[in-house]
């Protein structure tokens, strides 16, 4: 079980956490037809706010107890992981219908429309690589005793 | 919408009325999902088609989505998405039909009246559609309208017989007369059974003599009721003194439908064939007051030519062993005393007085019986496997859904005997543990569905249905589902999820029903005669009833003789059979003395079998090794004048409307496979356009969902390997040796032609010309290739050429 | 666990799995049409056969490893003859309905063959746009009309699984169509647009442009993000689903920027407080009761 801990006082905005996010969930990428290939960023999962008085928010998925966009799914494509407690989209079972994110109250799910699937913070399957990179300890993992 | 140009308010009275009259049919039915087929056939039959309002209405009534509910009224062919005419006028398509020229009987039909099959006439009176089977395959050609049945049915003559039609039609009132209430015991013990038979045995030892009227489908189309009602007429009129002890009694069908309206005076078993309301007061002051035969009234055989006074005698009968269909035609299916009095439900009572379910089971499995419907799976070992099945309830399902063209056992089976097969199902039912069954007949079969209605109530009144029968601890009672008219429903899956209230696609197995059937239940599905022989076994013993057969296929099985055979009718041998004896002693052979080219088994899924096959004995497994199946028992004879290109063309066109449309191979193989044929029979096939078809066919066979799929392509399959000659004949000739395709058959008079005229007037569209005993002509241009001038002619006076030789010939003249 | 044999290698695999699953686990490619993650198989398409044996000597059956469970001691031949014979003349088949769809175009090259000569050049799947405007165009009499429709029921069982049942597969055999009741377009519909997302060929279009998406002959409004104007749901859909998850209407049509930015501005306020780790944390990390 792996909890993040987001501390936004300590938060300097340097946008480090978005930057390894995004390379987290980076998808190499065939050679197509008129391009290259190569490395693909994903969406950052994790996005830094600021707030009306220019403090900093850190914002991410909370893997709500009672999740509103597992409630909201009518497809089961969202599961929460015994291993981690992330809430996991099951691409192959996804619509796209965009219910779930539509739901979150936080805004913490979106659409990557570049491939297309929809993203949310899936704690990097245990690592998340957000902490590693933080700098102020604003973003701490942490595991937990299931 | 104001397309029709209707001013607005009258439409709003429109569909409030929609609104009132289905909302009746929702408040009789119950407003549950489960009602969903029997709700649309009521509106169906009450508005004449389905509007996409009543649909809605509908789907907001029972709770179902609209989109649902929409499925499946485009699924059945039973509803219509469109208004149709006052009168709807079907010609029959089945194979029996079709061989017998059923085709140009549509044709005459869409000439005469102007419209395509499926259109409605601009007056709006009259529909025409083509169906299936009608079940009344020994008339064939067959056109209907309501209740007026027309057999026999030649192009030439359908024009008048339209106009009969659109003059109203007086026997639709008919029907069965009106529902009469006989006082039935409530029966609580075996001892109430018993004694009750023999007071109605008492009562039936009373008459002296007894006129048996056959009225099954083909003898009422041939005007059977109107006999029987003169020959009670005359009974009533013939005086106080002599009527006592003189009865007449409608049965249900005697087998031989060709020769209806058939007469059997009991007790001397005399048989009238052919008999008219005039003869009413003959067979009543002769044969019945004074036993004398009336000779001209008797039926000829076949061969011999000789008269034969009893119907036993006759070569028809003498071959045949009727132990399913021992009551047929001598009962009448329309009285539960009747079969009781005949020790009708005797097994059952035996059964649960001194059986154990397991003690059925096995006795069921020691009498070798194998599923009627077609895959001959043992029937023992189904009741075994749903009895052991985990789940509480247990359901049984008889499935009436005969929907091979060509076969009508089933159909007859019901009209003339429902209570046999009740009894085998309320037997099923014990030895499985279930308490409810389900009686699933096509609504193709008016009289079956009420003659199984009538029995299913009678015996419920009785107690032989409900709760705690015949005193036992058995609750058990049935209710009955009409079906929607696709042939897929046939196959029990896709049954079970017709009487479910969808569209009957089927699902794969496993699970098979026995383990998650209808509703999740276990269930049995056991087909009609299936059921029916569970009573005979259980009333002969399964030694007995093994006795009679071969090594792995026991007992008798009921066979439909149609097609080109002198007698075609219902006919019941034991297993073991040749398909040879079948067709030339019980079918006398081909008749105008053509020659017999093939035979036809199993329906759709059959295949053909040419004439050296068929000393084969009906067997499951040796009609399998031919390439064909026994299915359900469909024997269509074919002579020297049917193309098996066009036979293959006519079952592909067959199952490639009646697919479900679900999995590729089946819907979209089909489809192609088809069309491939069509440019056989047009002379525009390739040489490698054959083995395309064989790939297609086994491609389909190998990857279709389910049995109707992968059976598809047993009469291409066979007929390529049977026939190869004729098609190769059609490809690389450019020549239908039969004369029927079209494209390719050109007539020709040759010198054999003595000018009896003959063909002159069976020429639809006067295209023969010749003066009486002088050589006739065929005027090339005027000709349409029908062939009737070829099925007329005596004297094989007409050749057969193809379009070249024909060109040749001319060339030859004009040099 | 399960041993089974699959083209000669002994597998393992668990109780229940699909033939098709357990194939693939292994790095065998096997074709499939119909199959949808999301919804129950149903055997339609038959690309996905297989050969499988009770016993090896054993008759071959020709299966659809999507329906297909594995079983103690199977023997499956994921290509022989006959399994070729079959996708070969299925993907053939369905590109007579559908002979400009790339998926089948990529199938067809996968499963070898005969292609068919109805075949013209391939062009891509309708473009669906999610939420932003897109080129589609609407071009149709008969409700979906893009480039074929193969009958695989996936937009029909995704329909059903959605709870919305807008639109069927209606009549029967080849002349079968997916289309709202009657040919009309679908009442139940709310425009979510998932059957034209999931359709393999690309024949369900679906258009979206000046705050108003098209789909089966229908027109929806776009209810746009009360932060920021972007079109976020339909009208049908995000009304019908605020009842049933009991939120209100403006939260669920607000765009995920919008929701995150004012959220920020509550945990940006939030007072830290003490954690087990001697942290400061910040938001209602445990459970966000409605």
């Amino acid at each position: 079980m792996i909890r993040l801990h987001v501390s936004p006082k300590l938060c300097s905005g340097c946008r480090s956490c978005e930057m390894a996010c995004s390379y987290a969930h980076a998808e190499v990428e065939a050679r197509v037809a008129g391009g290259l290939g190569g490395l693909r960023p994903g969406l950052p999962r994790v996005r830094v706010s600021v707030t009306g008085t220019r403090a900093f928010v850190p914002m991410l998925c909370f893997q709500c107890d009672e999740a509103r966009c597992i409630g909201a799914c009518k497809y089961g494509a969202l599961e929460r992981s015994l291993r981690t407690g992330a809430i996991e989209v099951n691409e192959e079972r996804c619509t796209l219908c965009g219910l779930c994110a539509a739901a979150c109250p936080f805004g913490n799910m979106e659409l990557e429309h570049s491939r297309p699937a929809m993203v949310k913070c899936d704690l990097c399957r245990g690592e998340p690589a957000c902490a590693k990179f933080c700098p102020t300890g604003a973003l701490r993992g942490a595991s937990l005793p299931r | 919408m104001t397309a029709m140009g209707a001013p607005v308010d009258s439409i709003d009275a429109m569909s409030s009325d929609i609104a009132k009259r289905v909302d009746r049919i929702l408040q009789k039915r119950g407003a549950q999902s489960g009602q969903l087929i029997h709700v649309l056939q009521d509106v169906n039959d009450e508005l004449g088609w389905l509007p996409l309002e009543s649909l809605r209405l509908v789907a907001d009534g029972l709770g179902v989505p609209l989109s649902r509910v929409a499925s499946v009224s485009t699924f059945y062919k039973a509803f219509s998405t469109r208004p149709r005419g006052r009168r709807i006028v079907r010609v029959c398509m089945g194979t029996a039909c079709y061989v017998r020229g059923a085709r140009e009987v549509t044709e005459e039909a869409t000439r005469e009246l102007g419209i395509q099959s499926g259109e409605t006439t601009a007056d709006g009176e009259m529909t025409l559609e083509t169906v299936n089977c009608l079940g009344a395959c020994a008339l064939g050609p067959v056109m209907v309208s309501g209740s007026v049945v027309i057999g026999h049915l030649e192009a030439g003559a359908v024009g008048k017989a339209l106009e009969e039609l659109k003059r109203g039609n007086q026997e639709g009132a008919r029907a069965l007369g009106g529902e009469c209430v006989e006082q039935l015991p409530e029966l609580k013990s075996p001892e109430d059974l018993q004694s009750w038979r023999n007071q109605t045995r008492g009562r039936a030892s009373g008459p002296v003599r007894q006129a048996l009227v056959c009225a099954g489908t083909g003898c009422r189309a041939a005007g059977a009721v109107k006999v029987s009602e003169a020959l009670a007429r005359w009974i009533e009129a013939s005086g106080s003194e002599s009527r006592i002890g003189l009865e007449v009694k409608e049965t249900g069908c005697h087998g031989f439908c060709e020769k209806g309206p058939l007469v059997v005076v009991r007790p001397e078993e005399t048989l009238y064939v052919g008999v008219k309301e005039s003869d009413a007061s003959e067979i009543v002051e002769r044969t019945l007051a004074r036993g004398e035969p009336i000779s001209r009234l008797l039926c000829a055989d076949a061969s011999s030519r000789r008269r034969v006074l009893r119907w036993p005698e006759l070569p028809f009968y003498a071959e045949q062993r009727r132990v399913v269909l021992r009551n047929a035609g001598r009962i009448d299916p329309a009285s539960l005393t009747d079969y009781v009095a005949s020790g009708g439900y005797d097994a059952l009572s035996r059964v649960l007085r001194t059986m154990s379910p397991e003690g059925v089971i096995e006795e069921i499995a020691r009498s070798g019986l194998r599923g009627r419907g077609g895959a001959g799976y043992p029937t023992g070992l189904k009741w075994k496997r749903c009895a052991e099945a985990v789940g509480g309830n247990r359901v049984i399902v008889c499935n009436g859904d005969e929907g091979d063209p060509g076969a009508y056992m089933d159909r007859s089976l019901i009209e003339a005997d429902p209570h046999s097969v009740l009894e085998g199902m309320i037997i099923g039912a014990y030895a499985i543990g279930a308490t409810t069954g389900h009686i699933y007949i096509r609504h193709e079969y008016p009289l079956a569905l009420e003659q199984m209605g009538r029995a299913v109530s009678e015996a419920r009144r009785a107690g032989l249905l409900g709760r705690a029968i015949l005193g036992s601890r058995m609750d058990f009672d049935v209710s009955m589902t009409r079906g929607g008219g696709a042939f897929v429903c046939g196959e029990e899956t896709a049954l079970l999820a017709s009487i479910e209230g969808k569209p009957g696609r089927p699902r794969p197995r496993p699970p098979y029903p026995t383990e998650r059937g209808l509703f999740d239940l276990p269930t049995v599905i056991n087909n009609v005669e299936t059921l029916a022989s569970v009573t005979r076994i259980l009333e002969m013993g399964a030694a007995a009833y093994a006795a009679i057969g071969t090594e792995r296929s026991k007992g008798t099985k009921i066979f439909s003789l149609v097609g080109k055979a002198r007698n075609t009718g219902l006919v019941e041998v034991p297993m073991g059979t040749s398909i040879r004896d079948l067709v030339e002693k019980v079918g006398g052979g081909v008749p105008r003395g053509r020659k017999l080219k093939a035979v036809q088994i199993g329906g759709p899924s059959g295949g053909c079998l040419p004439e050296s096959e068929l000393d084969r004995p009906v067997d499951y497994e040796a009609l399998g090794e031919a390439g064909a199946i026994m299915g359900s028992g469909g024997i269509i004879v074919m002579d020297d004048r049917t193309c098996m290109v066009d036979v293959a063309r006519y079952f592909t066109d067959f199952l490639e409307k009646e697919s479900c449309g679900k999995c590729t191979p089946c819907r979209d193989g089909l489809r192609e496979l088809r069309e491939n044929l069509e440019t056989v029979t047009l002379g525009r096939a390739t040489a490698g356009g054959l083995d395309e078809i064989e790939e297609m066919a086994r491609a389909i066979g190998l990857g279709s969902l389910c049995g109707l799929g992968r059976t598809a392509v047993n009469p291409v399959l066979s007929t390529l390997r049977h026939f190869r000659a004729e098609y190769l004949s059609h490809v690389e000739d450019g020549k239908c040796p039969a004369g029927v395709c079209r494209e390719l058959a050109r007539f020709r008079v040759n010198e054999r032609c003595n000018g009896c005229g003959l063909c002159r007037e069976a020429c639809p569209v006067n295209a023969i010309s010749g003066e009486t005993r002088s050589p006739h002509a065929i005027a090339q241009e005027s000709c349409v290739r029908c062939g009737a001038c070829l099925d007329v002619c005596h004297r094989g006076g007409i050749d057969i050429l193809s379009r070249r030789e024909l060109e040749e010939a001319a060339m030859e003249v004009a040099s | 666990m399960i041993e089974l044999r699959l083209d000669g290698e002994l597998v393992l695999a668990s109780e229940g799995e699909r033939l098709l699953d357990v194939a693939r686990r292994v790095g065998r490619r096997i074709p499939t049409l119909c199959d949808h993650p999301a919804v129950e198989p149903e055997g339609a398409c038959r690309l996905c056969v297989v050969e499988v044996r009770d016993r090896a000597e054993g008759p071959g059956r020709v299966v659809p490893s999507c329906l297909e469970r594995v079983q103690p001691g199977l023997d499956v031949r994921t290509v022989t003859q006959e399994v070729k014979l079959v996708r070969q003349t299925v993907v053939r088949l369905l590109l007579r309905r559908a002979p400009e769809s790339a998926a089948l175009r990529s199938l067809a090259e996968e499963v070898g063959g005969k292609s068919s000569e109805a075949v013209r050049e391939p062009t891509e799947p309708a473009e669906i746009n999610w939420g932003k405007s897109s080129g589609a165009v609407w071009a149709s009499e008969e409700n979906a009309g893009g480039a074929g429709c193969v009958l695989c029921g996936i937009c029909t069982r995704l329909c059903a699984a959605a709870g919305y049942d807008a639109i069927s597969i209606q009549g029967r055999g080849a002349e079968a169509r997916v289309s709202g009741p009657g040919g009309e377009p679908p009442e139940a519909c709310t425009g979510c647009g998932v059957c034209a997302r999931a359709c393999p060929t690309g024949h369900i279009l679906l258009a979206e442009s000046g705050g108003v998406r098209r789909i089966w002959g229908r027109r929806f409004e776009m209810i746009r993000c009360g932060g920021c104007g972007e079109a976020t749901l339909p009208r049908e859909l995000a009304e019908l689903e605020s009842r049933r998850l009991g939120v209100t209407l403006v939260e669920l049509t607000h765009c995920p920027t919008c929701k995150r930015r004012s959220s920020a501005e509550k945990f940006g306020e939030l007072p830290a407080r003490r954690t087990r780790e001697g942290l400061s944390e910040s938001g209602p990390m445990k459970g966000v009761a409605r």
